[in-house]
């Protein structure tokens, strides 16, 4: 009988302290203020600038404190900032990730640690790491610039693709959907194919060099709109540039003027500011306990061209 | 006495733990398609043969569209148009008749004399690529594929059916000035809707 109230009143205890501990942090959290961390690839790309401000903003104004946190294009940085987020109690992380492959860890160690995750442009190598994935639509916007890539060059003609960075899911996402068109027509001859990691420089580079060995071509793909700047800049050193159409892929201010002065053909716009806003309303409605979200989400990208040039601004629409 | 409550206790506690440890989902939730596994051939030779007639005798007339749009463009979308991501693009299912006006390598113009004002759409007769039609259908649902790579492939497989089943017949037959019946789907930007230069991806192709 003894044994037997002594095991009962065990019980008891273990669940009477189960519950206090339950209400004591449900109380704890109802009184904190809820955290959303910005975690961004890198803040020297205004690009990424303006992704990781929005998603800043856009927490603020549903109510909570948001932290922004540059990786600086650093996984090991990138892991750091997420052992930070994960001791300090963020509620949320809005996360552009460094590596597609490098960055699952890091997302895996806030899941494990209860926070949910939302991707935003970036995609990472999993369906089961982040809570939902907002991702440009990166393959279907490169079909729209290639079919006017085609229309353009009347199916024939030689051209160049410059990459962007080879880790990044984005770079052949884009290759893909464009090489899903243009391959259909044999008058279509890529020369060459190179990366320049999305950067304008390096891409000036890797045009000047492609074209002394290349001289005749008659229009180059980039990966994205900086790289798109720095081709059309070499091509402007060698003289081509009223020749050879350049086509880019994002939506930046350079890019979206050069369009209207007729210097670039084309790009993909994207919306930072939809993808961000985006990512924090899901990250909320998380909070709040929904758990229904779909494990990647495409955002359109639009084609601009000098025919649609007037209906839009860099980053998105007038 | 003592041990029944024991017991008792014990199953209390066993059936408080199981309860927070399982919980039950509706069945069309869990239809996710695993990566690598999606063959997007067959996915789409089914949902082409088995779901998509009906959807192709559902769709709207071109010109009731517009004026739909035109008088109120949130409920005409919302009732009209799909999209499985998110963006100012959405897809329609529309039908058309009219007069192949010009015949090009790449489209044939059509004019819509029932359209008020009367108007020209340009139908693809080459460039089939896109989400036009996948969207358009309504018939995939983003939430069983946790893979956009599938969803590219689903609509890749649509496209590359119009291309070399529907298309090379069409195009071998059609002439300037006859009355061609279409049924396909075109996409529109909400945020620009603009009817003046509409490209019409085609599904169903009759000349009558």
């Amino acid at each position: 009988m003894k044994r037997g109230l002594l095991i009962i009143m065990k019980i008891c205890t273990v669940l009477m302290v189960f519950t206090f501990t339950q209400c004591k942090s449900k109380t704890n959290n109802a009184n904190k203020q809820k955290t959303m961390a910005v975690v961004v690839s890198t803040l020297n790309n205004p690009w990424f600038v303006f992704l990781a401000e929005t998603a800043a903003a856009k927490a603020k104004a549903l109510g909570y404190d948001a932290k922004i946190f540059d990786s600086q294009n650093n996984t090991a940085l990138e892991s750091d900032h997420f052992d930070n987020i994960i001791v300090s109690g963020f509620d949320a992380i809005l996360f552009n990730s460094t590596d597609a492959d490098g960055s699952v860890a890091n997302v895996l160690k806030a899941k494990e640690a209860g926070i949910p995750v939302f991707c935003m442009d970036r995609e990472i190598n999993s369906n089961v790491a982040a809570t939902s994935q907002i991702l440009s639509d990166s393959y279907s916007g490169a079909i729209a610039i290639a079919k006017y890539f085609t229309q353009q060059l009347n199916k024939q003609g030689n051209y160049v693709e410059i990459l962007g960075i080879v880790g990044d899911n984005n770079t052949w996402a884009r290759s893909n959907g464009f090489h899903s068109v243009v391959d259909n027509y044999p008058g279509l001859k890529m020369v060459a194919q190179q990366s320049a990691d999305f950067d304008r420089n390096k891409a000036l580079e890797v045009m000047e060099s492609i074209l002394q060995a290349h001289p005749n071509i008659d229009a180059v793909f980039c990966g994205n709109d900086g790289m798109a700047m720095g081709a059309y800049q070499a091509l402007v050193s060698a003289g081509k540039d009223k020749t050879v159409k350049v086509f880019g892929f994002d939506g930046s201010e350079d890019v979206i003027t050069s369009i209207s002065e007729n210097k670039v053909a084309a790009t993909g716009m994207q919306f930072p500011k939809v993808m961000a806003e985006t990512a924090a309303v899901f990250a909320d409605e998380y909070i709040k306990g929904k758990r229904d979200f779909p494990q990647k989400i495409p955002v359109a990208v639009e084609l601009v061209t000098n025919k649609n040039i007037s209906d839009y601004i860099a980053y998105g629409k007038k | 006495m003592n041990k029944y409550l024991t017991y008792g206790l014990l199953a209390v506690a066993f059936v408080l733990v199981a309860y927070n440890s399982v919980y039950f989902k509706k069945l069309s939730a869990m239809t996710v398609i695993s990566t690598g596994k999606f063959d997007a051939g067959k996915f789409t030779k089914k949902l082409w043969a088995e779901r998509l007639p009906a959807k192709l005798d559902s769709a709207i007339a071109l010109n009731d569209l517009i004026v739909a749009v035109k008088a109120n463009p949130a409920d005409a979308f919302s009732k009209y148009s799909n999209t499985l991501g998110i963006g100012n693009y959405r897809y329609c299912l529309v039908k058309v008749t009219g007069v192949a006006t010009e015949i090009n390598p790449d489209d044939i113009t059509i004019a819509v004399n029932s359209a008020e004002p009367s108007m020209n759409i340009k139908l693809a007769t080459e460039y089939v690529y896109g989400n036009a039609i996948r969207d358009a259908s309504g018939l995939v649902d983003i939430k069983d594929f946790s893979n956009n790579m599938d969803l590219n492939n689903i609509s890749a497989e649509l496209n590359k059916k119009v291309r070399e089943e529907v298309l090379p017949a069409f195009k071998s037959t059609v002439k300037k000035g006859d009355t061609v019946q279409v049924i396909g789907a075109i996409e529109l930007n909400k945020e620009h809707i603009k009817f003046n230069d509409l490209e019409l991806i085609p599904v169903q192709l009759k000349i009558q």
